[in-house]
């Protein structure tokens, strides 16, 4: 069962938009927190560490809630409704393609002290239900 | 535990701050949306209606994640968890006021 997106919602994701990622915390309260994305057919992808409290939350509980608002026209979001895939495989080069995205610089360059960061990981947001007026 | 504003120019929201709200689903997965927010003090006031799905879910759960993010700066950002849920019957019934007590403010802001 799966969702697919509008090509309003695709095309405000191939944008420099910040998605709000929300995760269930180990004590089941809700976690937020803003990330960069990108899309990949249907699917959304974002960046993080294999240390962060997102990561732990979502090997834990693999359900995700993604909230997309445009900057300009913020009374149009969409919340997209998934569950996600964690690998390793292609996180450098995910977190080098994201911060090209929205910076124009590599990561390395747009955060200096990020070579001290924990391994990246990519996270697929696999949507399973999309809600809202995108 | 009350968690007190971070001090500094961030600290005031800016006007027409919206504020994305997080509450836990009947089954226990996360739902986001985005809504209009003022301060109260140390609280975060929004407004919603007594039908809609955050609501409800505040009221089986009132435990509530709410970000706050500029949008020239969206960078820094802060989060307060926990929530007193407080709905009071305004002139407009279907109204509810939601205030949340900030517990813990993690973030750049």
């Amino acid at each position: 069962m799966s969702a697919q997106l509008s090509d309003e919602l695709k095309a405000l994701l191939d944008s420099k938009v910040f998605i709000a990622v929300a995760t269930i915390q180990p004590d089941g309260s809700p976690q937020v927190s803003p990330v960069w994305a990108k899309r990949d057919g249907d699917d959304v992808l974002f960046s993080t560490t294999v240390d962060r409290r997102k990561t732990k939350n979502l090997q834990a509980d693999p359900r995700v809630t993604v909230m997309v608002q445009p900057a300009d026209n913020p009374y149009a979001y969409a919340e997209i409704r998934g569950t996600v895939e964690i690998t390793t495989e292609g996180g450098q080069e995910l977190i080098d393609e994201l911060s090209l995205k929205y910076t124009g610089k590599k990561y390395a360059e747009f955060n200096p002290t990020s070579g001290q960061d924990a391994e990246r990981v990519v996270v697929r947001v696999r949507p399973r239900k999309v809600v809202g007026r995108v």
